[in-house]
């Protein structure tokens, strides 16, 4: 099995993915090329390099950049390697910088990347250096939306907005709900774990089934809120309360529809309940009555293909970057809108921090699991055998009053399908002319490989 | 803070060795999951604080960006026992089968405060994990406490710790430094 055929690792119609797709190093190494080469990657928040000079060293993929905000505001982005002999530039998270020097021999960049300084350019160079030609690597688009920073390496890749799709009227009801905005708060939270990189985003982008399971331990003490669609055991559930909201071009929502639940797993939500509350009505006026009155406050579970997912309520922002078919590095945030008063920021990020932080108590649960998805597949046998989403599968239906494929209730696993569907046509494709752009169950299902 | 303080210990022997103890002891407490009698060598005010480690320059200039400290733990009592009462639940998986779990107390420095009948204590936690197959962590963790007379006991009202690495390497941390 030396060539695999992406064709047949996935297959949509049973829901069914080889569980190769998370061991074979060389449908990573495709990976790398189709999906981190291609897709918009998320950077940085506009709220973390304010000024300019600021930078903030991420990855995109396996490779690294700087993301660094220009004289004029505007925002480039940069392989942060040099150019001379490979050297990494910038060792620093993040920070303000007027230039970067690179450790070993001293050549120095602009923010905006160009070559500025060579040490011994007269003397060892002899003037012979044409230093326009050796500025940093630009990332070949960068662009914002609401505050949130992308990038890609492909420069035929669709402009941001029709990559987003559909998905913007759902991330509006974060990004646009208040006049000022959203920023993300706190130092970057790494963690790495021995697991690839799809599993902890198909975890979070549908998997509603494993809340009540996995998270027991915690759902029993920390729930301050009873959220309706959700329970532990199977029983009890009124799937008419929530949502999962997908074939937005590979992205997708998971969503409770009360308005409230977001703050379900605070000790004490009282203080983001009365925000809400003296809130309500402008949001309303902002977003229309159902994204205002549904939508925000509820729990929201964002996926933004291939790797972002961003959780309002309980108001996380995070970037999974992968390390390999079994290794992936989780980088998380607090997000919160700009005008919440600084203790409620201070409570949310604290909040952050103990549910899905280092020792967060709800992401403390899911780790094992996806470690073992993962390395259990080092098995010759076990990676050869097939493993599926095919929960409710042929109930995705259509509503006039809202964009994307719906699926009732937390629980489905409709949300992950649509997931490898993406990954497989970005997989599959020889380039973005290839790759199908849909926003609703007609769409995509004429976009439908047969 | 801990920069300010003199070279050596300034405090007599039995004092240095009765805090000591204590910071053992603590240690057999958590190796052995006996959380409950862990929270009551902490007093009711305790701040259990452990900031996420970033790396920044050293000379960096004034920069517009200072992000608000991201932690590991930031808790009071309250939060303290609601990871504990999580444990309790039995329903935590990962904890199931029991990991192996040692902390390994060393580097142990005593100070008087300000405050009759308080101290300062520094140390240096590695604790050893063993969970899953053959699958060991090691994590280093530099500790600032102040322990306090309450009642009939000294008890821990403050633990500052710097977690020495800069990526989190495992996937839950359900235990105390």
């Amino acid at each position: 099995m030396n060539t695999l055929d992406i064709n047949q690792l996935v297959d949509n119609k049973t829901g069914r993915q080889s569980r190769l797709i998370f061991h074979e190093q060389s449908v990573y190494d495709q990976e790398q090329e189709h999906i981190f080469g291609r897709c918009w990657l998320f950077l940085a928040h506009s709220s973390q390099i304010p000024e300019p000079g600021d930078y903030f060293r991420t990855f995109m993929g396996e490779d690294e950049v700087l993301v660094v905000r220009q004289k004029d505001q505007s925002v480039k982005a940069f392989l942060n390697t040099c150019t001379h002999r490979g050297n990494r530039i910038c060792k620093a998270d993040q920070g303000n910088a007027r230039r970067f020097v690179c450790n070993y021999h001293g050549w120095s960049f602009g923010p905006d990347g160009e070559l500025l300084g060579v040490p011994l350019e007269e003397d060892a160079y002899h003037n012979q250096l044409d230093k326009s030609k050796f500025g940093l690597t630009p990332v070949a688009q960068v662009s914002n939306y609401k505050g949130m920073i992308f990038g890609t390496f492909d420069p035929h890749a669709p402009p941001l907005e029709d990559y987003l799709g559909d998905m913007k009227w759902y991330l509006d009801v974060w990004l646009d709900a208040m006049p000022e905005g959203t920023e993300l708060i706190g130092t970057t939270q790494k963690v790495e774990y021995p697991v690839n990189w799809k599993l902890p985003v198909e975890n979070v982008c549908g998997d509603g089934y494993h809340l009540g399971w996995a998270h027991a331990g915690v759902m029993t003490v920390a729930s301050s809120m009873k959220i309706e669609s959700l329970s532990v055991g199977n029983t009890d559930i009124d799937s008419s309360t929530a949502m999962s909201v997908t074939g937005m071009n590979g992205h997708s929502v998971l969503s409770t529809l009360d308005g409230y639940a977001g703050y379900a797993f605070y000790p004490d939500p009282q203080m983001a309940v009365d925000y809400l509350d003296a809130n309500r009505e402008m949001v309303i006026s902002r977003l229309g009555e159902l994204r205002g009155k549904q939508f925000w406050g509820s729990q929201i579970n964002f996926t933004v293909f291939p790797n972002v997912q961003m959780l309002p309520g309980l108001n996380w922002f995070r970037v999974y970057h992968p390390k390999g078919p079994g290794k992936m590095e989780m980088w998380t945030w607090a997000m919160v809108d700009k005008e919440m008063p600084d203790n409620l920021k201070q409570m949310i990020l604290d909040n952050v921090c103990r549910t899905f932080g280092a020792a967060g108590m709800f992401d403390n649960d899911d780790g094992d699991n996806l470690i073992a998805c993962t390395t259990q597949n080092r098995g010759w046998q076990t990676r050869r055998q097939n493993i599926y989403t095919n929960m409710a599968m042929g109930k995705e239906h259509s509503r006039p009053d809202m964009p994307g494929i719906i699926s009732d209730g937390l629980i489905g696993e409709q949300n992950q399908r649509f997931f490898y569907r993406r990954w497989q046509e970005m997989m599959a494709a020889d380039g973005w002319a290839d790759i199908p752009s849909y926003n609703n169950l007609e769409q995509a299902r004429a976009a439908e490989k047969n | 803070m801990s920069s300010s303080l003199p070279i050596a210990s300034p405090v007599d022997a039995d004092t240095y060795l009765a805090l000591q103890c204590l910071l053992f002891s603590e240690a057999r407490l958590l190796d052995n999951e006996q959380y409950e009698d862990w929270l009551d060598m902490l007093t009711q005010d305790i701040h259990y604080y452990m900031p996420m480690p970033s790396r920044r320059v050293r000379d960096e200039k004034e920069s517009s960006i200072k992000p608000l400290e991201a932690n590991i733990f930031n808790d009071k009592k309250q939060h303290l026992q609601l990871r504990v009462d999580r444990f309790r639940t039995n329903f935590v998986w990962s904890e199931n089968p029991q990991n192996h779990l040692r902390h390994l107390v060393s580097n142990v420095e005593v100070f008087p405060t300000q405050t009759e009948g308080e101290w300062q204590v520094l140390s240096v936690v590695t604790v050893y994990r063993n969970r899953l197959d053959g699958e060991e962590r090691r994590m280093i963790v530099s500790r600032d406490d102040i322990w306090r007379v309450e009642g009939k006991a000294v008890k821990l009202a403050r633990r500052t710790m710097q977690f020495n690495h800069a990526v989190v390497a495992d996937s839950n941390l359900n235990i105390f430094f």
